[in-house]
């Protein structure tokens, strides 16, 4: 008996090892040559300790360039949630058509590569880009703003290109919402923003954090679009690694760089995620 | 059609080996050569390509990466690397050699190499030098009624926010902190002078550029209206009718003398030899110095023409009015400056 059930359990799984098979030897396996590299003392590879840790709790430098790409992801993923909740609501109250082209334009950014929609933006948001140029015509600004190169540039792009990360799942989750419940809380008096915030956002809240970790992740590695967009003037975690790692060709602290960067970025996943399906929990109840 | 199980698994492990293995995939008659982003890029495949082909049959692939990147994926894949021929400036030729991935140049079998005057050879047997490049002042003439003489114009007042720059990782960003550090009494090896200037530059700065490349396309974006460039790069914009100029500063603009290198384990083996033939001959080097490309030429048969005629009448002239850097000197700090300005230069 048991012998079987051994052997179902392994007929289920088997399928999957192709793709734990590729995960072990181009992810897991990297990552342990990543850890054990970050182990060296020396950029010469000579010495093990936790010295490149050391390093970097104590460069107030690169804990300042951590904090600056994670409130970078938060500030990006907020501005996607705040899009692409009402993007949504238009979406479920629009007709099929409707629909079809607001699906379609949410798609259209995922058919061109992140290099070329980054390109548009130098484009949009250049000394004399589309925003300055318009603005300078129509008089409203006496000279060209500094827009490109800036903390507020680089959010709105970020937001722009990973927004169908956030707008799917949403959608997807606000499909999923029951017609009736809202209308019973509309009958009951409830105003639009009560039925919003009692009814539909926790009953979406599984598509916004999945929505949510995605866009974290994709806009604090994103680093071509943090390198074109925020130039060499703010400096992120994924430019810092790059330069330590072929400009200063120290690969024990691009490792512990890596890392650490990548610790948090699970951790943060990993919070998120128990906070969220503690909430679900919660509704469910 | 009926396919065997067999054949199907057959098929499909050719085709996963041949994905896997593109070093044996790959069609024995070319050569990957490495280019620096910028005009570099365009002359080369404009130029260099063509004629390879047609001295050899053979074609070359080529990728524009900075020096440092280069050296860093050779590194990388020391028995499998991914190019044949590389291009290095001086200060990334002394880390290649010190990391053992290049290999000598068998100069016995070259033809061009006795063009090559000796100045231009490498002491040590490595492949000589195939081009200058003259760093100084890159400006939009619309916004400057009297052109800029000296370094000190990127620091004036009224050029807020209109200096462009770009890093250490660079070998321009390195030469304009060495010179700039030796003209406020700092030396080869003591930069401090150069980076106190960098805060006092920092108001005036509009953009940081991640490569030589990137800062002089930053004229046509009209983002900066003055930086420290090539001009091989900014005559190269002027020509397609970008509002860009070019002038040596005052003290004397600094010369980067560039080589291309053949890379250890190769797998172009004498088709990559053939196309450092190819770069050194007075045909391409002369292609090379006409315009719109402008690359100083060192074949000696090849005479300076059009643009390059405003820099110099001939090489010894342009090395003899302007500066060389003794790379050795300080290439080993080049890390820990370039962590420095990453730091430092920032808002």
């Amino acid at each position: 008996m048991a012998q079987r059930r051994k052997l179902e359990i392994f007929g289920e799984t088997l399928p999957a090892m192709p793709l734990a098979a590729f995960f072990l030897v181009a992810f897991v396996a990297p990552f342990i040559l990543l850890l054990v590299i970050s182990l060296y003392q020396s950029a010469e590879f000579r010495g093990v300790g936790l010295h490149q840790y050391v390093k970097f709790v104590t460069d107030g430098f690169s804990i300042g360039v951590l904090w600056d790409t994670l409130f970078l992801g938060f500030c990006v993923t907020a501005v996607c949630l705040l899009l692409a909740y009402p993007l949504g609501l238009v979406y479920i109250a629009g007709g099929p058509r409707l629909r079809a082209f607001i699906l379609f334009l949410i798609m259209l950014p995922l058919l061109t590569s992140a290099v070329v929609r980054t390109f548009a933006w130098l484009v949009i948001l250049g000394r004399e880009g589309i925003i300055n140029s318009a603005m300078l015509a129509l008089g409203l600004w006496g000279q060209p703003a500094r827009l490109l190169y800036t903390w507020g540039g680089l959010v709105v792009a970020l937001a722009q290109i990973q927004l169908p990360l956030m707008a799917l799942p949403v959608i997807n989750s606000l499909l999923k919402v029951d017609r009736s419940l809202v209308d019973a809380a509309e009958g009951l008096g409830a105003s639009s923003w009560r039925r919003f915030r009692t009814v539909i956002l926790p009953l979406t809240l599984p598509g916004a954090v999945a929505g949510s970790l995605l866009v974290f992740a994709a806009s604090t590695t994103a680093f071509i679009t943090q390198t074109l967009v925020g130039g060499g003037r703010i400096v992120l975690m994924p430019l810092n690694i790059y330069q330590q790692a072929v400009g200063v060709q120290d690969w024990p602290f691009a490792a512990a760089l890596s890392i650490v960067f990548t610790v948090c970025i699970v951790a943060i996943n990993w919070f998120v995620n128990a906070f969220a399906q503690a909430r679900m929990r919660g509704v469910n109840a | 059609m009926q396919m065997s199980r067999r054949a199907a698994l057959r098929l499909g492990a050719a085709s996963l080996a041949s994905a896997g293995l593109p070093g044996i995939s790959r069609a024995a008659e070319s050569v990957v050569a490495t280019t620096y982003p910028g005009s570099f890029d365009e002359a080369f495949k404009a130029v260099v390509g063509p004629a390879f082909t047609k001295a050899t049959g053979a074609n070359v692939n080529f990728t524009p990466l900075l020096a440092i990147d280069q050296v860093a994926k050779i590194q990388a894949a020391r028995a499998n690397p991914p190019f044949d021929v590389v291009l290095f400036d001086e200060g990334p030729l002394i880390n290649a050699i010190k990391a053992d991935v290049l290999e000598k140049f068998p100069a016995s079998a070259s033809k061009a190499l006795a063009d090559i005057p000796d100045a231009f050879k490498h002491p040590d047997g490595y492949a000589p030098v195939i081009t200058c490049q003259v760093i100084g002042i890159a400006f939009n003439p619309k916004k400057f009624k009297v052109p800029p003489t000296s370094w000190d114009d990127l620091w004036k007042p009224e050029n807020k926010g209109r200096v462009g720059i770009t890093g250490m990782a660079s070998s321009l960003g390195t030469a304009f902190m060495v010179d700039v550090a030796k003209l406020k009494g700092g030396s080869d090896t003591d930069l401090e002078p150069a980076f106190k200037a960098m805060q006092t530059l920092l108001p005036n700065v509009g953009a940081i550029a991640q490569s030589p490349g990137a800062l002089a396309a930053l004229f046509q974006q009209g983002e900066i209206d003055i930086a420290f460039n090539y001009f091989n790069n900014i005559e190269l914009l002027r020509t397609k009718g970008v509002d860009v100029d070019f002038v040596v500063p005052s003290t004397g603009g600094i010369v980067v003398r560039t080589s291309a290198q053949l890379v250890k384990n190769a797998q172009a083996g004498k088709l990559a030899t053939a196309y450092l033939e190819t770069v050194m001959s007075e045909g391409v080097q002369k292609d090379l110095e006409a315009a719109p490309w402008v690359m100083m030429p060192t074949n000696k048969r090849v005479p300076f023409t059009g643009a390059n005629l405003k820099l110099a009448n001939g090489l010894d002239e342009l090395i003899a009015r302007n500066k060389l850097l003794d790379w050795t000197k300080f290439q080993h700090l080049r890390g820990d400056w370039i962590t420095r300005f990453t730091k430092e230069v920032k808002i």
